[in-house]
């Protein structure tokens, strides 16, 4: 016969133990004739059952990979193979899969198989090969009475053929059971003996033993006539029997252990969660995975729980449980650690309460009750932020106190050289303590080269307010929220508490602590002054260098002012009580008040210190009034109001409004007196500004070149223009500012600049007619003229002329400067030089003719001239001088006195004119002007 | 080299896969052709593999036939088999409509895994015998096969009628393929090999 050839292969894959049908050609003449199956190298003859020449199915082995199925036979040699088999491995092979390959208890390679070999011939359900007939007529009660003790099973002893025939066979045809029987024959005898060879063949050596051991016992009984020999093979059997027993319960021992032991490794298994949660446990923490870790510890102690009793008291599980509740609490201390770890949100805050009270709950869970004053996390968090809070608070003022102090004193070294000006800070920084009089002492200081120009880069003070308030909203903000959620429980599985007011208590307290401290920081740097030292505790007191520079303080307190006031409105909207928030707004009222007295103290400083000494204060503009009055100003009134203003603005835009919630200003009446005061401080600086000027205790500036005479028309005007736009400008807008008890800031400013005024004109009035006056006599004495002996008069003397020259100049002055005093400051002047010559006409002795025409006709001329400015009591002096002239030569010489007037009316005809206008019109205004020209 | 050396060359092989839903009898008529038997029993098939030699016009060579499972189980897997295929049978039962509706569905398979036009394949309508119960007229077959441009054979594994035309027909389809496929776009490379093989000698 050829080599075995296989050329199907089904399936061509599968795992160890698959049932696999090997066809080919040549596979084995019979079952004898296969020798061996091997599947890609593994033996699988065993299972191997040769089914035809073709076709043979077996069962694969452990294999790995493609490989060829290889068939021997006897006949045929080693086979080849056309399809491989691919073996799959299952990857999943661990202790707890069984993968036992079970061999074939009915193989042949089993003593046990000689027996059934031998009788499957016989016991083939249709040993005749006809059809079976179901439909039996009798029941088997039938047979069984029929033929008692009798079997239809061929190998049975007591088989009867009858009831085999009749049974199965009922309806069969005897033709049939007669070919049935042939058949049965011809199957008979073509096995029966085979079978006989291949039983003798194949278990040749069993029958070897057999014969011996036959011989053996043929030879002992023969030879032990007292059948001893059966004894000691009964002890034997006994031994046997014993060993068998040992052996067997050996093996229902190692049986039991090996249960045992996969029992504990079942048990291990499903307790595996459990016993490696603590390392599990770490490793989460540092994912920060607490869901998982609580979803374990659920379930562990699920577990625990629901662990038969038995198994709960080992120690073993006592251990675990040990292990399990350390290393929760371990992780209870984890999440409170990070809990105080700040800052943080409120949502990683509220997840790590949560996860924290989820892990309380279920160790609550195993029967020890919660404890009701139990430790509650939120308000751990609470309080051990609000430490931390207010020591971030403090650190942040350490920080700009030594970096002010640092700026600070890289800022004296700078002043170093002056000396001077160390001595005025101290100066001030004591007014500064003192709060009060400020502007008064600051009068000292009025050196305008004193004050600095003011940097731009912005405070330390400023950058301080700023991120302590951003600082100071964000975290309580966050703080807040944490706190609401606390007390509303909106931590889930937080068990409700009915204590809550207590809780609204404590945590209002906390509230306030917290603002309480910002209050005090932000009072310490900012209004030190209001800031009780004895009430607070050491730490928090102010180690802040004192402000000396005034402006500086303006300039920061809006500021802090509006951040402050900004954080506070924030603050406020999150309905926080007004009993905590109480503190606050009363900081925000000393502030605003403390701000309020600084903004409008800074004018009044700047006016004393400034005004009048920069060149744009002394531009000249022409100022109109209602009634067409023009006169000559310079900026100092506008100058003074826009600085007003500007204090008024920035009062208006950082303090005056009332915010919601806050205390609004001027309730207090003493402190709207104190602003009503500073109100007034501002107006009556300008005044003061303008005496200083008037009474020459300041001297102009150089760039001002003025006369002394100008000056002073000028800042009469500037007080007209101020009384009459600047001041009532400024007194609606404080009207509308809504300040309090201004009224009688006005009336006192009204009465002042009146008063001022008329100073000024008087001061003028005199500065104007003085030389005029002084002149007089030299001039009427002038070339050693002799009123007791004289030439006739040729014409008026130069007395005359230069009087009238001088108080044209005047009048040109005030024409162009203020038109409305000529008619004021002329009269008084002509009063003055009346007055002046009457004294000079009483003391001159006597009067020639011409002496007295002469005189008469100056007077004369001098009456005329200045008629329009001539009061009654001048009149009345000038009746008295006319007196003193001799007028007894008049009458004669009355033509040439005619021509002498004549004569001077006509040339003096264009200085005349000035004096015989009414005064002011706006035609005399070019005259004036073409007569200057001349 | 040793097959030359030795005088004997190893037979082309011819790689062949049985096509269609489960139980149109793809198992059956495989072994009918391979070993001329045929087995009534029906036992779903995983993936059967056989080869033999057999003279395709008088030349020698090795049919390879890998019998697939029809179930949908095992569709996930498909791909790979039918990825090693040169020859397709599409098989379906003339008394199962269903068999028949579902190969358009195997042959757009086949086409994408073989990223090809087209492919050597066969509308197989099996079960013949079963005249009575058919479900299929072959004309509605013959239309399908015509759209797809391929030939229609009705088969009874049963019988053995027409089944090894259908293996044959098949065998000769990829060689006809493998032929044009070698001439068309290797026609320089042929002649660098005989070039090479000249040297050699």
């Amino acid at each position: 016969m050829p080599k075995p050839l296989v050329t199907g292969i089904s399936p061509k894959e599968g795992y160890p133990g698959t049932k696999v049908i090997i066809r080919g050609e040549f596979l084995g003449k019979d079952e004898e004739d296969l020798v061996a199956v091997i599947i890609c190298g593994v033996d699988c003859t065993i299972r191997a059952k040769w089914e035809k020449e073709s076709r043979i199915t077996t069962y694969t082995g452990f294999c790995k990979g493609k490989g060829d199925i290889v068939i021997v036979t006897n006949s045929g040699g080693r086979g080849t193979s056309s399809v491989g088999f691919q073996g799959l491995v299952k990857k999943n092979i661990g202790p707890y899969e069984e993968t036992c390959t079970w061999v074939d208890e009915d193989s042949k390679a089993l003593l046990t198989g000689l027996k059934r070999a031998a009788v499957n011939e016989l016991s083939h359900d249709n040993p005749l090969n006809i059809s079976l007939d179901d439909s039996s007529k009798y029941g088997m009660d039938f047979f069984d009475k029929e033929f008692p003790n009798s079997s239809i099973d061929m190998t049975q002893e007591n088989f009867n053929a009858s009831r085999f025939l009749l049974e199965n066979y009922q309806n069969a045809k005897f033709e049939d059971l007669r070919q049935g029987l042939e058949y049965m024959k011809r199957n008979i005898g073509s096995k029966t003996i085979n079978s006989t060879d291949n039983l003798l063949k194949n278990n040749i050596s069993s029958f070897m033993d057999a014969i011996k051991i036959m011989k053996d016992i043929h030879w002992l009984s023969s030879n032990d006539k007292k059948n001893e020999f059966t004894r000691s093979i009964e002890l034997m059997f006994k031994d046997i029997l014993k060993t068998a027993h040992r052996i067997y319960d050996q093996d229902l021992a190692s049986k039991d252990r090996a249960d045992m032991i996969r029992n504990s490794l079942q048990i291990l298994d499903t307790y595996k969660s459990l016993i490696y949660f603590p390392q599990n446990v770490d490793k989460w923490l540092k994912l920060d995975d607490y869901e998982q870790i609580i979803t374990s510890y659920k379930l562990a102690k699920m577990q625990l729980s629901k662990a038969e009793p038995a198994t709960r008291k080992s120690t073993l599980f006592a251990q675990i449980k040990k292990d399990l509740d350390s290393s929760v609490l371990e992780v209870q201390k984890h999440i409170l650690k990070k809990l105080i770890q700040f800052p943080s949100s409120p949502d990683e805050q509220k997840f790590l309460i949560e996860n924290y009270i989820s892990i309380e709950n279920i160790i609550a869970i195993e029967g020890n009750k919660r404890n009701e004053v139990a430790f509650n996390p939120a308000w751990y968090c609470l309080t051990e932020e609000k430490k931390w809070f207010i020591q971030l608070m403090l650190e942040c003022r350490d920080m700009h106190i030594a970096d002010e102090k640092v700026s600070l004193a890289m800022k004296q070294s700078d002043d170093s050289n002056n000396n001077n000006s160390k001595q005025e800070q101290k100066n001030s920084s004591d007014v500064l303590k003192d709060g009060k009089n400020l502007s008064n002492n600051i009068l000292n200081n009025t050196e305008a080269s004193k004050i600095q120009v003011m940097t731009q880069i912005p405070h330390e003070r400023n950058k301080f307010i700023e991120e302590l308030c951003q600082m100071f909203f964000d975290i309580f903000t966050d703080y807040w929220r944490l706190g609401s959620m606390y007390l509303g429980n909106l931590f889930n599985n937080l068990p409700s508490t009915n204590n809550d007011s207590i809780k609204a208590n404590e945590y209002h307290g906390l509230v306030g602590e917290i603002l309480e401290t910002f209050c005090n920081i932000v009072r310490a740097a900012f209004i030190p002054h209001t800031f009780d030292k004895s009430l607070a505790n050491t730490n928090l007191l102010s180690e802040w260098p004192i402000q000396h520079d005034a402006q500086i303080i303006s300039q920061i307190l809006p500021h802090c002012l509006k951040v402050c006031r900004l954080c506070a409105q924030q603050i406020f909207s999150l309905d926080i009580q007004p009993k905590q928030f109480e503190c606050v707004k009363i900081l925000i009222y000393d502030l605003r008040c403390e701000c309020l007295v600084t903004l409008l103290s800074q004018p009044t400083r700047e006016i004393l210190a400034t005004l009048g000494f920069e060149e744009p204060d002394w531009i000249v503009d022409r100022d109109v009034d209602s009634e067409n009055n023009s006169c000559l100003i310079t900026n100092l009134p506008s100058r003074f109001e826009a600085k007003f203003n500007r204090a008024l603005s920035l009062c208006k835009e950082y303090v005056l409004d009332d915010k919601k919630g806050e205390k609004s200003l001027f309730k207090d009446p003493v402190f709207s007196k104190k602003i009503a005061m500073l109100l007034y401080g501002i107006s009556h600086a300008f005044m003061k500004r303008i005496n200083r000027f008037m009474s020459k205790e300041d001297s102009l500036p150089k760039f001002v070149q003025m006369s002394r005479s100008k000056l002073l028309l000028y800042l009469y005007n500037n007080l007209t223009v101020c009384k009459r736009k600047a001041l009532p400008n400024i007194w609606q807008t404080i009207a509308n500012h809504k300040y309090q008890q201004f009224d009688q800031v006005i009336k006192e400013s009204k009465k002042n600049l009146k008063e001022l005024q008329d100073m000024l004109l008087k001061q003028y009035v005199s500065e104007a007619t003085k030389p005029i006056v002084d002149n007089i006599e030299s001039n009427l004495y002038a070339g050693r003229y002799d009123f007791s002996e004289c030439s006739a008069p040729l014409t008026v003397r130069n007395y005359v002329k230069q009087i009238i020259m001088s108080l044209l100049n005047i009048h040109s002055e005030l024409f162009l400067l203020n038109k409305s005093l000529i008619q004021a400051v002329l009269t008084q002047a002509v009063k003055e030089i009346y007055t002046k010559l009457f004294s000079l006409f009483v003391n001159i002795p006597n009067f020639c003719v011409s002496a007295a025409i002469q005189a008469y006709i100056d007077i004369f001329c001098l009456k005329e001239t200045f008629k329009l400015y001539t009061s009654d009591e001048s009149k009345e002096i000038l009746h008295k001088i006319l007196k003193l002239i001799p007028s007894n030569s008049f009458e004669q010489n009355k033509s040439l006195m005619t021509k002498l007037i004549g004569d001077f009316e006509k040339g003096m005809q264009p200085y005349l004119a000035v004096f015989h206008t009414q005064p002011p019109t706006s035609s005399v205004n070019i005259s004036l002007q073409s007569n200057e020209n001349k | 080299m040793t097959s030359s050396q030795n005088g004997k060359k190893q037979a082309p092989i011819y790689k062949v896969i049985m096509v269609g839903s489960g139980g149109v009898g793809k198992s059956a008529l495989t072994l009918q052709y391979m070993y001329d038997e045929f087995v009534e029993d029906y036992e779903p098939t995983k993936a059967d593999s056989y080869r033999k030699k057999v003279l395709l016009d008088g030349e020698e060579v090795q049919i390879d036939i890998l019998d697939t499972a029809g179930q949908e189980d095992y569709a996930a897997i498909r791909d790979n088999y039918f990825r090693s295929g040169e020859g397709f049978l599409l098989v379906f039962s003339i008394t199962e409509q269903e068999s028949f509706d579902v190969l358009d569905e195997f042959r757009e398979q086949i086409l994408r895994v073989k990223n090809a036009e087209d492919v050597p394949l066969i509308l197989i309508g099996n079960k013949s015998d079963l005249q009575n119960s058919r479900q299929v007229r072959q004309e509605v077959a013959t239309d399908k096969a015509n759209k797809w441009l391929k030939p229609y054979i009705e088969t009874s594994a049963k019988t053995r009628d027409n089944v090894d035309k259908a293996f044959f027909d098949l065998m000769r389809e990829i060689r006809n393929r493998k032929l044009s496929e070698n001439n068309k776009p290797t026609g320089n490379r042929r002649d660098k090999k005989k070039k090479k093989k000249c040297t050699i000698l």
